[in-house]
């Protein structure tokens, strides 16, 4: 296969990296790690005069654990140590298992979470986690940084909200308290190198057994990852029965419009939703076992 | 030396070291090269001055070609040539050489190189280039343009036979080619009284999907061409030299002392390497126009849509049975989807029919057989060839009788199971048969039935049992007495030996397998006996690695050259000792007597080596070998005649869990007993019945080939789901069933026809689990769930 | 645009010229002759190109080489020592851990990371571990018991320091 010809640009700060992205326009992409650049580029899905890498500039290779503000993944942080990190299993594991999803061993390697979400497919494993977990982008322009909730991040199939000369550095997690939990389940057909049919995120906020907030997300069922706002509305402030969370289920389902594609149709992926939408919440509220990532 | 060669000399099972040997002192020959990546493959050759190759490909499913301009193309710098359909004759290729099937004598090839005036699938090439680098090239084919007017195209065989249907293929008469239809009976009794006295009638429709090879390796070929000698050299990645050879041949319309087919390592065939792919005949032809190397390396896509892959079938069948079980009398419809060209369109539909009498004893079969061309990708071999998908609606039929008649499912198969030495209506002869054996020990490793009661809601184990040939009949082409491989093994003075055979080797072993037998009968180390990278000018003939031929008809030939070789130096060393020649041996480096009173005599290998060939006034020592199954095509006209010189017989059992709400399955357990004969290496027959095992998984649960309008949409490793490591189930293996007494040292097939039981097996424990009545594969999680839904099994909410 | 790229590769300092849109896999096939990390799918989807960038297994087919620079690259080719194999080498060739040979390479690769990173993994790390490289012979199993048998080897950790 032919990669198509580009010119490839190192620039060493984040300030320049912004500002080449504002003078080369829309021919330009950033890349970390590439494993959501250079497949799509080399089968013509993808058209870009200028690469920019992100790897030279210093510092966004982190990840760190704050009380007050939560996870923070830097930009070049990789999925394979998102997954391997002993600070994310004790502090949220299902991060650490949305990464894991992501591709194969050897992708995880090169590619970030950052990148992940960048690439904005509707399948995007780790979306559904930031967004149940209610993180934050963080995201440098050339003018002044800004953040937004990753809910906010994802504008169409891949598109973000990122405007010109933009770039996110970062992601913030907020901490889980010890009556909050959360959990990441994706449905495919392989338990590796697959794209997820669906991907259920759950975050629970409990007080005893009633519920006291919670959010859910929903990957591969619209042209971004969604909330499931009305299934959440249905289990706040109350017990967490079976019943009550058939119910919030099915109206996760009815509430989602997936498209038929090579991989499932929607009538599976609805009823799929409908699944894993309970899945997601009872293996929230049951936790992830010590190794069982 | 026919396969009637002197026995006496054979190796004696009790003299055997190296066959079944459990220490390791079996090895296999290209371990190093392949561990260090020094293994070449085709498309590892490289030279500085090498072109790229690169082909252009059809844009439609079906459509005349109003006009090829390649102008702009060629004034692109770098461009070495470009070949379009009017570079090459008439003669088309494809599929099996002119000795193919059971037709002696006639080319069955159909398809043009390069397209000259119609294309009737996307993956028909219309053009080829070769250049400097494969940017260039492809750039180039880009730059190509092609106008054409589309014509009318059938993508589903039921469509493709109607009256009246519009032709796939303007060369057709039909859409069912003469030699891609066979109808026929097997009496032993009288068909209609056998149904009209049944108990019971199975009846039902099945169908089963497409998939494809997808050997990591994809097709590949590097050519040179040498103006002196006027001498094309070729490494292509195939399992059958002598096909490429003959059809190269055909093709440029020069005898084959043109063609030097070389045979690098191969990186998987299972099927799908036998033919010549048409980017072979390009870069031979580019070759010669430029006087450079060049390369072809199809990419993973071209892969997909260019190359042939698994039938899809829709299948009819009726079987009659009396209360207790036994088999009267079966009816047998098959439709195949052959895409848009032949590809061997004698054995799909040959064999197919086939399988209906297997793996039980039927007297009575009514079959009738389709190939249909449709505009879409070409059908083949593959692994398991028609019998992934028969068998799995023969044995799907197996238990729903069973439930009807309420006889367990193992007793059932055991009731009709072929026997040892049974001779059935069609001719076919059972030599070693241990499906019986085959089907106790899959019953005791699941504890059935006493586990059916310990079963959870959503548990199943499932059962499927299947007979294959081992070894398929006919050459691929017209060869003397229909030989299938010709072997040679030479020993110089210093007593190395050479073995000049052409197994050809796809990760099988097959080249192992040579060094194995030799060294084993002239009581040698592996070591000791050097495998020529052999090619069609240096060794002699063999008909490539399909069919489950390569054990049984390449081993026995390479057998009978090292009994050869033996024999005529034991002739002479006894000769030298008043000996009888037939009580000297060969053991350990040494020739030994068992002559009585003449035990101490021995002499070193090499010594009796430098002996016979002073006793020969220096002619080296050299054995030659040779293997056939002769037979015909008779039982297809209604006339006895036996397919395979022997059949091999397996029982797969598995165990899983259905998740009732997503249709996912987790198989926990898989095991399978196969009667391979005598297995010649443990480990290679552990990795073809894992690999099997995996294929047939694969098979039916995880991969399907997805098209539309005649266009695959799922050609990438993301989209066609070929199972990962996390997704394959403990497997356990059983194969220790007795001698073949025709197979080399008594061995039969292993890792073709095992892939055929899978199927069955876990559709028949799907079955078990939710009770689903199932008639079509594949069992992705999706087609469960619909199952599921449409069979009233779960709540669906809307 | 033509570059300079300096990198270790097997252990070796080596400079190369490429282009910015040269992928590591062809710089290793088509210039340095290296084709023992193979081509499969080009998309990193199959694993057979996989090859350790600072001791990480990583798909070369979608590895540009100007992302390589300043970091140690090591393939197949550069496993064994002056004629030793590597034990995992050895218990792939002990196990019969591979049939058309086509996929061993990028497995070793995997594999060799994962003994570098963790001794002594359990079958299911292990099945994690290659679960991007897709082998069409073998069914895995073969290839599973070898690692362990490597990782049983009481060595292994002195060898791949």
């Amino acid at each position: 296969m032919v990669l198509p010809e580009f010119e490839y640009l190192v620039p060493t700060t984040i300030e320049e990296a912004s500002n080449l992205l504002v003078e080369l326009g829309s021919g330009a992409r950033v890349m970390a790690g590439g494993t959501d650049t250079i497949p799509p580029m080399k089968d013509g899905a993808l058209k870009a005069d200028y690469v920019l890498s992100l790897t030279r500039i210093p510092g966004l290779d982190y990840l760190e654990y704050d009380e007050k503000e939560g996870l923070k993944i830097g930009c070049l942080t990789k999925l394979f140590d998102i997954q391997t990190s002993p600070l994310v299993h004790e502090k949220n594991p299902a991060v650490s298992q949305a990464a894991k999803y992501v591709a194969s061993t050897q992708v995880r390697n090169r590619g970030t979470m950052v990148g992940n979400i960048c690439n904005a497919s509707p399948s995007c494993d780790t979306a559904p986690i930031l967004i149940a977990c209610d993180a934050t982008i963080k995201i440098h322009g050339p003018e002044k940084p800004r953040e937004v909730k990753a809910v906010d991040f994802f504008k169409g199939v891949k598109r973000t909200c990122l405007e010109r000369g933009e770039i996110v550095t970062g992601i913030v997690i907020p901490p889980l308290a010890e009556n909050e939990h959360s959990a990441y389940i994706k449905h495919s057909v392989r338990r590796a190198l697959d794209l997820a049919i669906v991907g259920v995120a759950a975050w629970v906020q409990m007080d005893g057994s009633v519920c006291k907030d919670c959010r859910i997300a929903l990957g591969a069922v619209a042209t971004t990852p969604i909330r499931a706002y009305e299934a959440e509305k249905v289990l706040i402030g109350k017990a967490l029965t079976d019943e009550l969370l058939n119910e919030a289920s099915i109206i996760a389902m009815r509430n989602c419009h997936p498209i038929s594609d090579v991989r499932a149709s929607a009538e599976y992926r609805r009823d799929m939703i409908r699944v894993f939408v309970k899945r997601s919440i009872k293996k929230a509220l049951e936790g992830y076992e010590e190794g069982s990532i | 030396m026919n396969r009637y060669a002197d026995k006496n000399y054979f190796r004696k099972p009790e003299d055997y070291r190296l066959v079944s040997n459990k220490e390791s002192k079996y090895v296999h020959i290209e371990a190093y090269e392949k561990v260090t990546g020094r293994a070449k493959y085709a498309g590892d050759y490289h030279a500085p001055n090498m072109l790229y190759g690169k082909a252009k490909y059809s844009a439609h499913a079906h459509a005349k070609i109003l006009s090829i301009d390649t102008s702009k193309a060629e004034a692109l710098p770098g461009v070495k040539c470009i070949l379009t359909g009017k570079d090459f004759g008439d003669v088309r290729q494809g599929g099996h050489g002119k000795g193919a099937g059971f037709d002696r004598g006639v080319s069955d090839g159909d398809e043009e190189v390069l397209c000259k005036e119609e294309v009737c699938y996307y993956g028909d090439l219309v053009a080829a280039v070769c250049a400097t680098s494969e940017a260039i090239a492809k750039k180039a084919v880009d730059l190509i343009e092609v106008e054409y007017e589309p014509l009318p195209a059938h993508y589903n065989p039921l469509d493709a036979i109607k009256d009246g249907a519009a032709l796939v293929r303007s060369d057709l008469q039909s859409n069912i080619g003469n030699s891609s239809f066979t109808k026929g009976t097997v009496k032993g009794k009288d068909f209609d009284e056998e149904f009209a006295s049944a108990d019971y009638v199975e009846v039902g429709d099945y169908t089963a999907h497409k998939t494809v090879h997808a050997c990591i390796e994809p097709h590949a070929c590097y050519a040179t061409y040498d103006s002196i000698k006027d001498q094309y050299t070729i490494i292509p990645s195939t399992t059958s030299s002598w096909n490429n050879q003959y059809w190269l041949s055909q093709v440029f319309e020069m005898d084959e002392s043109h063609f030097h087919v070389i045979r690098p390592f191969v990186g998987g065939g299972f099927g799908g390497k036998s033919n010549c792919a048409p980017h072979y005949f390009c870069a031979c032809k580019m070759a010669q126009r430029t006087g450079h190397p060049v390369r072809f390396v199809l990419t993973r896509e071209e892969e997909f849509f260019t190359m042939h892959g698994r039938h899809p079938f829709v299948m009819h069948i009726e079987t009659a049975f009396k209360k207790d079980g036994e088999i009267l009398a079966k009816k047998a419809r098959y439709y195949l989807d052959g895409g848009a060209y032949g590809k061997g369109m004698v054995a799909p539909v040959k064999l197919s029919a086939l399988w209906s009498a297997f793996p039980y004893k039927i007297d009575c079969i009514d079959f009738e057989t389709r190939r249909v061309y449709t505009n879409k990708a070409i059908n083949g071999a593959m692994r398991g060839y028609t019998a992934c998908q028969v068998q799995f609606a023969n044995e799907v039929a197996m238990n729903r009788t069973a439930e009807a008649l309420g006889i367990d499912p193992l007793d059932l198969r055991r009731k009709n199971a072929l026997e040892p030495d049974y001779k059935s209506p069609a001719g076919l002869v059972v030599t070693s048969c241990a499906m019986k054996e085959t089907l106790d020990d899959a019953q005791a490793y699941m504890h059935w039935p006493e586990s059916k009661n310990s079963l959870k809601p959503g548990e199943g184990i499932g059962f499927s049992s299947v007979a294959f040939v081992s070894g398929t009949a006919s050459p691929i082409l017209e060869t003397p007495q229909q030989i299938q491989t010709n072997a040679t093994v030479r020993v110089d003075f210093h007593g190395v030996v050479s073995v000049y055979s052409n197994l050809h080797d796809n990760g099988q072993g097959a080249d192992t397998l040579s060094v194995m037998i030799v060294a084993e009968e002239l009581g040698l180390d592996m070591n000791d006996v050097k495998l020529v990278q052999t090619s069609t000018f240096n060794a002699g003939y063999d008909s490539g690695a399909y069919g489950s031929r390569v054990t049984f008809l390449g081993g026995n030939a390479v057998r009978r050259a090292a009994v050869e070789t033996k024999k005529k130096l034991l002739e002479v060393i006894a000769a030298k000792w008043s000996a009888d020649p037939a009580t000297l041996d060969l053991i350990d480096h040494k020739v030994v007597c068992r002559d009585m009173g003449k035990e101490d005599l021995e002499m070193p290998w090499r010594e009796a080596v430098f002996t016979y060939m002073a006793a020969k006034g220096g002619d080296e020592l050299i054995g030659v070998g040779s293997y056939y199954h002769r037979t015909n095509s008779a039982q297809y006209h209604g006339k006895p005649s036996n397919y395979a010189p022997s059949y091999v017989f397996s029982t797969s059992a598995c165990h899983l869990d259905v998740d009732m709400e997503t249709g996912n399955i987790d198989i926990h357990d898989f095991f399978f007993a196969h009667d391979c004969g005598q297995a010649l290496n443990p480990k290679a027959v552990e990795g073809q019945l894992e690999g099997s095992i995996y294929s047939g998984i694969g098979y039916s649960i995880f991969e399907e080939i997805k098209e539309r309008d005649g266009k695959i949409i799922n050609p990438t490793f993301r989209d066609y789901r070929m199972p990962t490591a996390l997704d394959m189930p403990p497997i356990h293996t059983k194969y220790d069933y007795p001698p073949d007494p025709e197979g080399p040292f008594g061995a039969k097939e292993c890792g073709e026809g095992t892939a055929a039981p899978i199927g069955g097996a876990v559709a028949n424990a799907i079955t078990q689990a939710t009770g689903l009545r199932i008639s079509s594969l594949p069992l992705d999680p999706e087609r469960i769930w619909k199952m599921l839904r449409d069979q009233g099994k779960i709540k669906i909410y809307d | 645009m033509k570059r300079i790229v300096t990198f270790t590769l097997n252990g070796e300092p080596k400079e190369v010229i490429t282009e910015d849109n040269t992928t590591l896999l062809d710089l290793l096939r088509d210039s340095l002759g290296l084709t023992g990390t193979k081509k499969g799918c080009e998309e990193g989807e199959c694993g057979a190109c996989t090859v350790m960038i600072n001791d990480r297994p990583v798909n070369s087919c979608i590895t540009l080489v100007r992302d390589v620079e300043g970091c140690s690259v090591v393939t197949i080719e550069g496993l064994e020592k002056n004629g030793v194999l590597t034990p995992l080498q050895q218990q792939f060739i002990d196990n019969w851990a591979f049939q058309c040979g086509y996929c061993t390479p990028g497995m070793i690769m995997s594999a060799t990371a994962l003994l570098n990173r963790n001794p002594h993994p359990t079958e299911r790390e292990i099945r994690e571990a290659i679960e991007g490289n897709l082998c069409r012979c073998t069914g895995y199993a073969k290839i599973i018991d070898a690692i362990q048998a490597a990782a049983a080897a009481t060595n292994w950790e002195a060898e791949s320091k």
